[in-house]
């Protein structure tokens, strides 16, 4: 099972799992392939695109792609850091991101890689939908004006019985993540955090007594560029 | 040498960017050795005297008034830079973009707790002199073309400082990674 | 009906405003009235956001007296909560006074250097009347 893979990404020899994913084996190389919806340990889906990489000269995402022996990977040319750069850019114009009230501003991971590819200004019109925000569950808050659908809190929040929490309702334009009243009725307190933890923006938020805890300067991101523990490990 | 001219103004902002730019402290010293204001708050010159370098714009389009001085800073202004998040993206005021303007009004004229029960007759403002609100609040760039923007709420006082040099010497701009924030 | 003049914008106020002062025939004054030219509906659209999240949110009101306003929000969310001004924290209390004192220091300083200093001298308008 343990069979190790040759591969290179962006020239650099790289060596993998087999079966592991381009964006993971990535990582283990020292190699930072940006992910949103994919996290580590989470069965990949495939839905921000943010990973794209050329594979052999087709684009595909990392986090979906396993490697193989002799596979080369572009992930840094002019062509894919453009491409994720429009792909942050249609996503902060298809929600509404308010960064300047948002409390998760300095530790969002949209910002984080807006701020790593020097987003300055979108180049596609903002949409400005109509979205709400849902305080009916007794722990959480959903911010659907943030929600960037990256299917992470379903894949991630389960109950005792592997049943997910958290899933889309509505359709097309739309989708919006719901709670399941009846499963998440008896919550604890932590499961409640590590929702709103697992959430990459500020679409889930705990019900809780303080709020912009973290001064700005301390923030994940304030100093350090998402990706650059991966690159200087 | 002939110094550059630089214009400001604040349109549907909250003068934060401009209280940000004088964060430049003692550096104000400089910046008098290395431009001239025309038209600006700064200064109280308040109608183009002549062409300018440098227009620096603050705040989002949120009434005609706003597109009109817009369109009269890009006639005006050699290069045009959106300074902060209204002028780039339309920042906190377009968090009213989803919300029908007339709720926003009647909240503010009718319904809210200071107002209501002291304006029988349900007037809202209808003076001639004021400019008309548009339904949305719109980024400069989506209104006029911009040529350089400065992200942050306010962006800090070294980005605009370091960007301004940049932009009166011909540098190219150079934007630090923890200059760039959103917040 | 006579002259109409107008002082548009008002400068070293935050907020935009205008002035219009309406003269008859023989250039008296009739009427000077100030346009609030600017809305912007901030009280609607704090309504339905996280509580928490309206101290920062209306910061933006003002950029030159956001401290102000954060600390306003900071009381409304007191009524919201139920904390009477006695139940704040000796802590909490003595942080608002200073951020407040800090406020009014750095208005005036503000004011004093940045917008009457600089017009005594490199203004390109001449220095206002006594008693103007």
């Amino acid at each position: 099972m343990n069979q190790l893979i040759a591969f290179k990404i962006d020239g650099k020899e790289c060596m993998g799992q087999k079966g592991q994913n381009i964006a993971d084996a990535a990582r283990e190389n020292g190699i930072y392939i940006p992910t949103l919806c994919h996290i580590q340990g989470l069965k990949p889906r495939g839905a921000c695109r943010i990973c794209s990489v050329r594979v052999n000269g087709r684009l595909m995402t990392a986090c979906t792609t396993p490697i193989a022996q002799g596979m080369e990977v572009d992930s840094k040319s002019a062509e894919i850091q453009n491409l994720r750069k429009a792909i942050i850019e249609l996503m902060f114009t298809e929600g509404n991101h308010f960064c300047p009230s948002c409390e998760q501003s300095g530790q969002c991971e949209l910002q984080a890689l807006a701020y790593r590819y020097q987003m300055l200004v979108p180049r596609f019109q903002f949409q400005f939908p109509h979205r709400s925000v849902e305080a009916s569950h007794p722990r959480l808050i959903k911010d659907h004006n943030r929600c960037i659908l990256c299917k992470r809190c379903i894949r991630a929040i389960k109950d005792e019985k592997g049943r997910s929490i958290f899933a889309f309702g509505k359709r097309g334009h739309h989708v919006e993540i719901n709670i399941d009243t009846r499963l998440s009725k008896d919550m604890t307190a932590s499961e409640a955090r590590q929702a709103s933890e697992i959430c990459p923006v500020g679409a889930i938020l705990l019900k809780k007594e303080e709020g912009f805890k973290t001064p700005i300067g301390l923030r994940k991101y304030d100093h350090k560029a998402i990706g650059s523990e991966v690159e200087n490990s | 040498m002939n110094k550059t001219i630089v214009a400001t103004t604040s349109l549907a902002g909250c003068f934060g960017c401009h209280m940000s730019f004088l964060d430049i402290d003692e550096k104000i010293l400089d910046l008098i050795e290395l431009v001239e204001f025309n038209k600006s708050p700064i200064n109280d010159i308040k109608e183009f005297t002549r062409m300018c370098d440098i227009g620096l714009i603050e705040g989002g389009c949120c009434n005609n008034e706003n597109v009109h001085v817009l369109r009269n800073f890009r006639a005006h202004c050699k290069i045009l830079v959106s300074v902060g998040e209204c002028a780039i993206m339309g920042g906190l005021p377009a968090l009213r973009n989803a919300i029908p303007l007339s709720e926003c009004m009647a909240e503010a004229y009718l319904h809210g707790p200071s107002v209501a029960g002291n304006n029988e007759n349900g007037i809202m403002p209808n003076d001639p002199e004021l400019p008309v609100i548009l339904d949305k609040v719109y980024p400069c760039h989506e209104i006029v073309r911009i040529d350089y923007h400065l992200p942050g709420c306010p962006p800090r006082a070294d980005l605009i400082w370091q960007a301004l040099v940049a932009l009166v010497q011909g540098d190219p701009l150079k934007l630090p990674y923890e200059l760039i924030k959103f917040d | 009906m006579g002259q109409k003049l107008t002082i548009e914008p008002i400068t070293r106020v935050e907020g935009h405003g205008k002035v219009t002062i309406h003269l008859d025939d023989e250039n008296n004054v009739v009427q000077s009235r100030l346009h609030i030219v600017e809305f912007r509906g901030f009280e609607r659209f704090v309504q339905g956001r996280p509580y928490w999240e309206a101290p920062v949110l209306v910061q933006r009101l003002c950029g030159i007296c956001p401290v102000s306003h954060h600390l306003a929000a900071a009381k409304a969310m007191d009524a919201i909560v139920g904390v009477e001004p006695e139940g704040l924290t000796p802590t909490g209390e003595k942080m608002r006074r200073l951020m407040h004192y800090g406020q009014i220091f750095q208005s005036h300083a503000l004011h004093f250097f940045t917008w009457s200093v600089p017009i005594c001298y490199l203004a390109s308008m001449p220095v206002p009347n006594k008693g103007m």
